[in-house]
């Protein structure tokens, strides 16, 4: 199988990445005597935070005029099985990045699932419209193996159309485009469209399912931008962690001296 | 003679408040998961029962909501934990303020959300400690359509012995933490915690139209 990326493309993607990056390092963090701010600042870490409210406006428009009409016409119109099926061969589709990305982690029996799924589903499960194995696989992709392998998160990026991210999302949103099998086989064959058709479907089912969430997440907050900050840094960790995530690591709720608790149990 | 007597006697006694001493500690541990998962059922009931009322208007209900939030939930504790670094800094008036919209402003959010309620039914499946004066419930929301939502609930003991709920995580994101990052954003952007009350009021007002 010869990989007819070339190596500028994917040189010219990481590089658009790592610029965002470094212009990072231009950005100023509050000064000393707003010691809040100070504290507030290095937890979130978006020292972008002007530019990326900027790109969520923009999301946020193109969002009204297009993704958000269509997904609800698409949710409209078909019935929940058809809708079941799509989310079905989508992931399905994505069971080999997944498994890639699983080993590279060190997951094995996770990448045996995300193996077993794809072929019980693709021959049992009708080319992965039903889902024939039940295994419930979880996505993973390259940012989480970077998080695995012991990469910083580095700042967090609202981009263009891909909405929420952070430096080592977005480059390892880079990795996944060139190492998934499906556009590799894809770009053999010159399929110019799959990949892209692919992305925009996902899209569409992914959004025709939160919708009502999005809204009311949206009516209750004074910082929908914040918000979606804080769901999205949260959910990463939690996709990071495989959901292992040690409850005793929720932060401490106690404030006065006698009233902390005494004894930490797992 | 006596003196014979009383030294088996004393060591009796001596084993016997130990025992008592040291049993009751475990076994006020195991009650408090037990009181945590049953608090979380009523709550479940109270919501249901409460929802599935069609005689109720939306105010009568979100009074009712009102009246059960102090009851089951830290109220005092949340707002604190919300408003973070700013707690400090912020004068006692402006605490108390502060506490007061927040819960106005949880009563009008939650009322409306849970008010979209439309056949989901809550299961209760595990309590674990957190240490000795927390438990996570781990529950899950059965919806007719879709797969079902974790929801985990971290419920804390008061030194008299009331189980109260101090947070809700929901399918990993934890809500307090959401709203503490959010509204340290507003206090940074909007003037203090001034000016994040006067975003709160003014959304506890329209929320509610």
């Amino acid at each position: 199988m010869r990989l007819r990326f070339n190596s500028s493309s994917l040189v010219s993607g990481v590089a658009a990445v790592m610029l965002l990056a470094v212009v990072s390092g231009c950005a100023k963090s509050p000064t000393d005597d707003d010691k809040p701010k100070q504290v507030m600042y290095q937890e979130v870490y978006d020292p972008l935070e002007p530019m990326n409210r900027y790109f969520f406006d923009v999301n946020y428009a193109l969002d009204a005029l297009f993704l958000k009409p269509v997904a609800e016409i698409y949710r409209g119109t078909l019935p929940y099985p058809v809708r079941d099926s799509v989310r079905n061969f989508l992931t399905n589709l994505s069971q080999p990045v997944y498994f890639i990305n699983n080993v590279l982690q060190g997951e094995f029996n996770r990448a045996g699932d995300n193996m077993g799924a794809f072929f019980i589903n693709t021959l049992w499960g009708v080319g992965g419209l039903f889902d024939a194995a039940q295994l419930n696989t979880h996505e993973e992709d390259m940012g989480q193996t970077f998080a695995v392998w012991g990469a910083p998160e580095g700042p967090y990026l609202v981009i263009p159309v891909l909405g929420p991210n952070t430096t080592r999302e977005a480059i390892g949103g880079v990795g996944d485009y060139f190492i998934d099998p499906v556009n590799i086989v894809s770009d053999n064959n010159d399929w110019d469209y799959v990949p892209v058709t692919l992305w925009v479907v996902n899209g569409i089912d992914a959004r025709s399912r939160a919708i009502e969430s999005l809204d009311e997440i949206e009516k209750n907050s004074i910082d929908f931008y914040a918000t979606i900050r804080s769901l999205y840094r949260q959910n990463r960790a939690n996709l990071i962690l495989n959901g292992k995530g040690n409850p005793a690591q929720l932060p401490d709720m106690s404030f006065d001296d006698d009233d902390a608790p005494t004894t930490k149990k797992n | 003679m006596s003196k014979h007597y009383k030294l088996p006697l004393l060591l009796m006694i001596v084993t016997f408040a130990a025992s008592v001493i040291f049993q009751t500690p475990a076994v006020a541990a195991e009650s408090k998961e037990a009181a945590a998962k049953s608090l979380i059922e009523s709550l479940g009931n109270q919501a249901v029962r409460i929802l599935s009322d069609k005689s109720l208007s939306e105010t009568q209900k979100e009074q009712q909501f009102d009246q059960f939030l102090d009851a089951d939930f830290d109220m005092p504790r949340i707002a604190r934990f919300v408003l973070g670094r700013y707690w400090r800094g912020a004068t006692e008036a402006e605490q108390k303020k502060f506490q007061t919209v927040f819960r106005n402003y949880m009563v009008s959010s939650y009322s409306q959300k849970i008010g979209s309620y439309s056949g989901e039914n809550i299961k209760i499946n595990d309590a674990k400690s957190l240490n000795d004066k927390e438990s996570l419930v781990y529950t899950l929301i059965e919806r007719p359509q879709g797969p079902p939502i974790k929801l985990d609930w971290r419920v804390r003991q008061t030194s008299d012995g009331k189980s109260k709920i101090v947070d809700v995580i929901v399918e990993g994101v934890s809500m307090a933490l959401t709203q503490r990052s959010e509204f340290a954003s507003v206090a940074a952007n909007k003037g203090g915690v001034a000016g994040l009350i006067t975003e709160l009021e003014s959304k506890a007002k329209t929320a509610s139209n």
